[in-house]
């Protein structure tokens, strides 16, 4: 009866490790994918050099309509050019949006009012060495999942 | 308009303990009188920290700095990697010294210094190991691009992004403190590199550079101090780093006041800001800038 049970928890534990090895090997983790992208983002930056990137995963707006955002901060050096670009994973339900903020308010984004267009990255001049900030989110607050990145683009 | 406001709030908590200290009205010129103010007893929050942390952690950009300036690479103005088994027991140590090795890496790797790359990548993997953190970073590419002298940017991306990577470990398993110590480092070595190339290339933007950290050096303070209590190494560095902080009273830093403006131009987007900042540093503040500087870092180096 014994031998019977160990006999069962054996097969039991096979399956198992079984499925689980299949289930690690098959399908890529979130981490895997992102990684990927942010490589795959960092590809695309060109003259530029990556320095940091931000990785972003948001469910939809809530109910009340209030828009998920993630929000970072960063250090920016005076006389410099940078460059933030975002990566809009495959299966991410909404383009991403950036909003760089200074300690005043919102100094431009990737949505260009003016053409009702989402740019895939901007460059910005940076005069003053300070800390600034992102604000990373999905347009008409959609979910999404995202790599923005920032880059060095040159001294001024 | 709760968006708005939570933004407003946002950015204000944010700027209370990050902050510049920036005249809210435009159109003028302000002199940063305040910017090292000892916060005494402020209350700073875990995300404030873990902002600050995330804020200074950049490996390359000193170096991209010097590049573009024209300063010649010198081998004199990074750290030796022969006492780096010695180092053992204190984590805090540990990881201060990953930071060193970090920026020193950053350095070569903008420089294109194949050949000393790999002796760094190594001691960075045995700090790790030290750590129980060496398969955070792909040491093996690493090595094999520095040795196959592959592309420069590809050799940048990795030692950034492994950089981030043991950063993002710290935060996210709760271990900030070992993340402030990591960029205590950094920042040193940082500014290590910087007075250094000052000391042998007359320029004023360099000089400009280094009066900058005037700004982040506080910033590093807030955070170290926020751990103090807890860890007696965090304390005793932020003790020492405060004299260096003294060093920067007498630099001065102004700002004139403008409104950014965004611009199209050949389908490509560009907010250019328009407020700028000044900064005025004497060669005798340099001087004692360089030599603390100098004197804080050899005593914790490895």
């Amino acid at each position: 009866m014994v031998s019977k049970a160990i006999m069962k928890f054996k097969i039991l534990k096979n399956v198992f490790l079984t499925l689980f090895f299949i289930s690690i090997v098959s399908v890529p983790s979130f981490s895997q994918t992102i990684e990927k992208l942010v490589e795959q983002c960092a590809a695309k930056l060109g003259d530029a050099q990556y320095l940091r990137d931000f990785q972003v995963e948001l469910e939809a707006a809530g109910t009340g309509g209030e828009t998920q955002v993630a929000k970072y901060s960063l250090v920016l050096s005076s006389n410099t050019q940078y460059r933030l670009m975002i990566c809009n994973a495959e299966d991410s339900g909404g383009a991403g949006l950036i909003e760089l903020y200074d300690g005043r308010g919102l100094m431009g984004s990737n949505y260009s009012e003016s053409t009702d267009k989402l740019y895939q990255s901007f460059d910005v001049q940076i005069r003053k060495t300070d800390v600034y900030h992102i604000f990373i989110s999905f347009k008409d607050g959609e979910p999404g999942s995202a790599v923005a990145i920032l880059a060095f683009v040159k001294r001024l | 308009m709760l968006k708005y406001f939570i933004t407003v709030l946002y950015l204000a908590l944010v700027a209370v303990s990050c902050s510049s200290g920036r005249d809210p009205e435009t159109g003028s010129m302000r002199e940063d009188a305040d910017l090292l103010a000892d916060y005494g007893e402020v209350e700073v929050s875990q995300f404030v920290v873990e902002s600050i942390i995330s804020d200074l952690s950049s490996i390359i950009e000193k170096a991209a700095f010097l590049k573009e300036i024209g300063v010649p690479f010198n081998e004199q103005y990074i750290a030796s990697t022969t006492n780096v088994d010695k180092i053992s027991g204190n984590e805090h140590l540990i990881a201060f010294n990953l930071g060193v090795l970090a920026s020193n890496l950053g350095y070569l790797s903008m420089y294109q210094r194949f050949d000393e790359v790999p002796e760094y990548v190594e001691n960075i993997s045995r700090l790790t190991g030290k750590m129980n953190m060496e398969e955070l970073i792909d040491f093996e590419i690493l090595l094999r691009f520095a040795r196959t002298q592959g592309n420069m940017d590809s050799l940048v991306y990795l030692s950034v992004h492994g950089y981030n990577r043991l950063n993002e470990y710290f935060i996210r398993n709760n271990r900030e403190h070992l993340s402030t110590a990591m960029v205590t480092g950094l920042f040193l070595e940082g500014l290590y590199l910087l007075t250094q190339a000052a000391g042998s290339n007359q320029s004023n933007d360099l000089a400009e550079r280094i009066g900058e950290q005037k700004i982040l050096i506080n910033d590093l303070l807030l955070a170290m101090r926020y751990y103090q209590g807890e860890f007696e190494p965090l304390k005793e560095m932020a003790d020492e780093l405060e004299k260096i902080k003294k060093e920067f009273q007498d630099v001065s830093i102004t700002y004139e006041m403008g409104e950014p403006e965004t611009v199209e131009k050949d389908g490509k987007l560009m907010i250019i800001q328009n407020e700028k900042s000044r900064v005025e540093i004497t060669g005798e503040t340099l001087a004692r800038i360089t030599a603390n500087t100098r004197s804080l870092r050899n005593d914790l180096l490895y």
